[in-house]
């Protein structure tokens, strides 16, 4: 596990520490294309409108005369049934999923940290009342309780947030839950309490930057499977409402004209798929940077 | 033994209950008439009004719970706004269809996964093992419905290999109902022109369903694997000359597979979340889809039924691996908590 | 008359990642018949290098050797994969480190027990229960039925180690290969895992290459003494010349830093530490913490110094002496 003192370190050695790090993650190569694509991906999503060849057709656009074309020199990813071009749509896609991904995992760690660290330091009756609600959650598959939260009213980017946030944040939970419980009586911990450190200082000081790695690690998971779970809710129309572009909407929109049109589906799932690969792969590279076994 | 179970009997119905608690009250928490929303938007005033009263909305908030519970204890979850059936028997003709199609990926998962798991252990760093890495990480990062779309393509329509949806095509009645699920009850009768159906129809569903458990199990698997061989019992395998074979099939393996089979359970349950997109995608008229058109159509009480079903599902799964663990992990069944 | 096991100028290269390894050097070890002969060094000589090397399980492909290992005359080095398994546990056989490890968690000690027995014994089922038990009482196992049903977590370290012993010796080998036994073990314990050894290797007559760190258990124990340091084998004699006169400079720094419980005086330690594998200096591996270092101790290989059955690699041995 992480050596706790790394809270102590002073700049210099942080800087270099750093430094190893990197290196050790550019071992891996696949790790190192996974932080190409993703790059390349924020990059689009933030410059879209500057990137992106026709902004206007991530909005309300019609464009009948150039609908349904084939990827070609105009369009290159082709166009949509109302002829809007799909490679700008991806591109404004990605803006939502990244921000649908980022808002989702900030929730899902900031609140299943605080639930498991409380539930696993304080333990007694709030350990048990804690992690039976997190048992709960755990019981119904992340997707159908996205769904259920969805499905009691209008959906809306803001809802599906929600909806995924609250099927997320006991898997962070559970993580930071066993961490604490096998650190709890570790002899520093024990000894911060004796000499009457508040809990809420043991708990940052001591406690969180053990738990720093692997949640830095599933956080970067994380991403890649919210981003595939918010499509897989807006493919079932249970996502952002029209014209917003979004790639599962947009996957659905194209599997009507299967198979003769495929470029709409496709792409758009290629789109996802790099997208999840790239966090993934991502993800891996951490694991070797933080050691983690398992 | 019995004392472990009974106490995983008794969080689990603690868990079945939260999870009804839960569905209750965000239907009533989340802003949004339910009513109003099932009804849509030109319905009248009246008519929402009435639908309040028919869903129970007007009376206290414990009072409806306890209708509820009550309800639900005699398996009577109300009506279904959409089909104007009891919801039980709904469920109760939609289920099997799932069941089915969750049994077969789940059959894929264990035996694919864990078998690839151990080629790829054995064979580890070289091109068994690369080949099924990067395919893991392609098949995970690849959506669900895009992976079922991409079957559709290239099966069903391109080579015309296999039936598109459905569950039987209209040619051919289904087989008499003994268990519901159509590949065995085909089999139980003899009926080899419905099997041969059936079975074709579901070949392409379970396979969108299983592949992406396939490869989270086929990773671990592998990863266990690769810590049992560096186990000093291997090498005391390996000193009396067992056969490599038997190494990788039971020396090593054993040991390694208790942590596999606990997500082999979590992944059974994520199949049957996945099963909404699928059964969607090809037509399977299954629970999964049953509850996709509910959630649609705010069809509450369905979705309430749907929802604590599964809930029930994960519970019975979760005791199912428990057992089966406790049978090969002699440390568990032998030391007491 | 060749002797049961014989290894001859015999060089171990490792190929890792890191490039090639030299990990043994010009090994020469004989065990006749019934022979004990020990095994000595610290923690990285290449003891346990040599035991798996002599049983075949080190992966082949990563391996570079040059010499010879010859078992009853056959050359082990290049023969099939399928005729080294099949002497493995049967002419062959090994104890490990760590007894409780060695076993299978998951399965019961009968279990293991009989898979092992039907390699190498060939008898069927039905024989196996009497034949373990048996085994189990000839180390001195009170109750063979209820270790038999067990699992390895439940028993304790010297049961295990003696349930092992019983495993390997059940076959009668010709060769046990005991690496570090009784390491893991308290030392009673350890005392009584030796007195089991010693008592049935006595009955069947199998030779033991007995491996460990520890010179005082070695005393007692075996007749001929192989002291290794860094890969090579810097002396070799039997047990009592070893103690008596040891010649070269590392065995008597060994044997000094033994413990003596009449002398009221600290032993002395040997100054330094061992050389990891991929750093051997040439010459002489002991140079640089050798008090009777010399130039030349630093040139080419060091070649045995014999009188009569005491061989040393030392080129000052007899002006030391």
């Amino acid at each position: 596990m992480t050596d706790v003192t790394t809270t102590q370190t002073r700049p210099a050695e942080s800087r270099s520490a750093f430094r190893r790090s990197l290196r050790r993650f550019a071992r891996n190569r696949l790790s190192v294309v996974g932080a190409v694509f993703i790059f390349l991906i924020m990059f689009s999503a933030i410059f879209a409108p500057w990137v992106a060849p026709y902004p206007e057709h991530a909005g309300v656009a019609v464009n009948f005369m150039d609908a349904n074309r084939a990827p070609d020199a105009k369009y290159w990813l082709g166009t949509d049934s109302v002829g809007r071009d799909v490679f700008s749509r991806i591109l404004f896609a990605f803006r939502n999923s990244l921000m649908l991904g980022a808002c989702v995992v900030g929730i899902a760690v900031v609140a299943g940290t605080a639930i498991g660290m409380c539930a696993g330091y304080f333990g007694g009756r709030t350990e048990a009342i804690l992690m039976r609600i997190t048992d709960i959650f755990l019981a119904v598959p992340s997707l159908v309780l996205a769904m259920a939260v969805l499905g009691v009213a209008e959906p809306s980017q803001m809802l599906a947030m929600i909806a995924i946030a609250l099927a997320w944040w006991p898997w962070h939970a559970r993580l930071v839950y066993g961490i604490v419980i096998s650190l709890r009586n570790e002899g520093y911990v024990v000894a911060a309490r004796v000499l009457g450190a508040s809990p809420l200082r043991i708990m940052l000081t001591e406690l969180l930057p053990n738990c720093a790695p692997n949640l830095f690690t599933k956080a970067s998971l994380d991403m890649g499977f919210v981003i595939l779970m918010g499509a897989s809710l807006s493919f079932l129309g249970m996502g952002a409402p029209p014209p917003t572009p979004d790639l599962g909407t947009m996957v659905a929109e194209g599997s009507l004209y299967l198979p003769d049109i495929w470029w709409l589906s496709l792409t758009s799932g290629l789109a996802i798929f790099v997208v999840v690969l790239g966090f993934n792969l991502i993800a891996d590279g951490l694991r070797d940077v933080f050691d983690i076994v398992g | 033994m019995v004392g472990m179970l009974t106490k995983r009997l008794f969080s689990g119905i603690v868990v079945i209950l939260g999870v009804s608690l839960f569905m209750f009250a965000i239907a009533r928490v989340i802003p949004g008439d339910p009513a109003r929303l099932a009804l849509g938007p030109e319905a009248s005033v009246e008519q929402v009004e009435q639908m309040r009263v028919q869903m129970g909305f007007d009376r206290p908030l414990a009072e409806q719970y306890m209708r509820f519970m009550g309800g639900a204890l005699k398996l009577d979850f109300g009506r279904s706004l959409y089909t104007d059936q009891p919801v039980a028997a709904d469920i109760a003709k939609t289920f099997p269809a799932t069941l089915e199609l969750v049994l077969y990926s789940s059959i894929a998962l264990g035996l694919f996964g864990i078998a690839i798991g151990i080629v790829s252990a054995h064979y580890k760093d070289r091109w068994p093992d690369n080949t099924s890495r990067i395919a893991s990480l392609v098949v995970i990062a690849m959506p669900n419905f895009v992976w079922a779309l991409l079957f559709m393509l290239v099966f069903a329509y391109g080579l015309h290999l296999l039936p598109l949806t459905g569950r039987m095509s209209s040619s051919i009645p289904p087989p008499a109902t003994i268990t519901g699920l159509y590949t065995i009850d085909a089999l139980l009768t003899g009926n080899w022109a419905a099997f041969r159906d059936a079975f074709a129809h579901i070949l392409l569903p379970a396979l969108a369903l299983s592949l992406p458990g396939i490869a989270q199990v086929a990773r671990l698997t592998r990863t266990n694997m690769v810590d049992s061989y560096d186990r000093p019992f291997v090498e005391f395998a390996r000193a009396y000359g067992l056969s490599e074979f038997s190494v990788a099939t039971k020396w090593a393996l054993r040991p390694a597979i208790i942590p596999t089979l606990m997500i082999i359970g979590m992944q059974v349950v994520a199949l049957l979340g996945n099963a909404f997109i699928v059964e969607t995608i090809f037509m399977w008229p299954g629970m999964a889809k049953y509850g996709v058109n509910a959630m649609m159509r705010k069809d509450l009480n369905a979705m309430i039924a749907v929802v604590t079903f599964i809930s029930i599902f994960f519970v019975i799964v979760n005791m199912l691996i428990d057992l089966i663990v406790s049978f090969i992990d002699p440390k568990i069944r032998l030391t007491r908590r | 008359m060749g002797a049961l096991l014989e290894i001859s100028d015999f060089d171990l290269t490792f190929r890792t990642l890191d490039g090639p390894v030299e990990v043994l050097k010009g090994l020469n070890i004989t065990v006749g018949l019934s022979e004990r002969v020990a095994l000595v060094g610290e923690s990285g000589s290449g003891k346990s290098v040599t035991a798996r090397m002599i049983m075949g399980l080190l992966p082949r492909k990563r391996l570079k050797t040059r010499g010879k290992i010859m078992f009853d005359g056959v050359d082990m080095l290049h023969e099939s994969e399928s005729q080294s398994r099949m002497r493995r546990g049967r002419d062959i056989t090994m104890i490990f480190q760590d007894p409780m490890a060695s076993l299978n968690p998951v399965y019961t000690i009968r279990t293991q027990f009989s898979a092992v027995l039907r390699r190498t014994t060939g008898r069927n089922d039905s024989e196996l229960a009497s034949v373990m038990r048996e085994a189990l009482s000839n180390v001195s196992i009170a109750d063979p039925d209820r270790v038999l049903d067990s699992y390895s977590f439940q028993l304790s370290g010297g049961l295990n180690q003696r349930v092992l012993i019983a495993m390997a010796l059940a076959g009668s080998p010709r060769l046990l290969i005991a690496d570090e036994p009784g390491t893991a073990l308290d030392v009673t314990v350890q005392q009584q895992t030796l007195n089991v050894m010693d008592a049935l290797t006595r009955s069947s007559g199998t030779a033991i290459l007995f491996i460990s760190h520890n010179l005082g258990v070695v005393r007692n124990f075996a007749h001929r003494v192989c002291v290794m340091y860094a890969g090579r084998i810097v002396e070799q004699a039997s047990t009592e010349d070893l103690f008596a006169t040891p010649r070269h400079p590392y065995t008597r720094a060994l044997i000094a830093s033994l413990p003596r419980i009449a002398s009221p005086e600290l032993p002395d330690a040997i100054e330094g530490s061992v050389p990891s594998l991929d750093e051997v200096p040439e010459g002489c591996p002991f140079a640089p913490r050798c008090r009777y270092v010399e130039p030349r101790c630093r040139i080419g290989q060091i070649p045995m110094n014999n009188r009569g059955s005491h061989s040393v690699a030392c080129v000052r041995a007899e002006e030391i002496a």
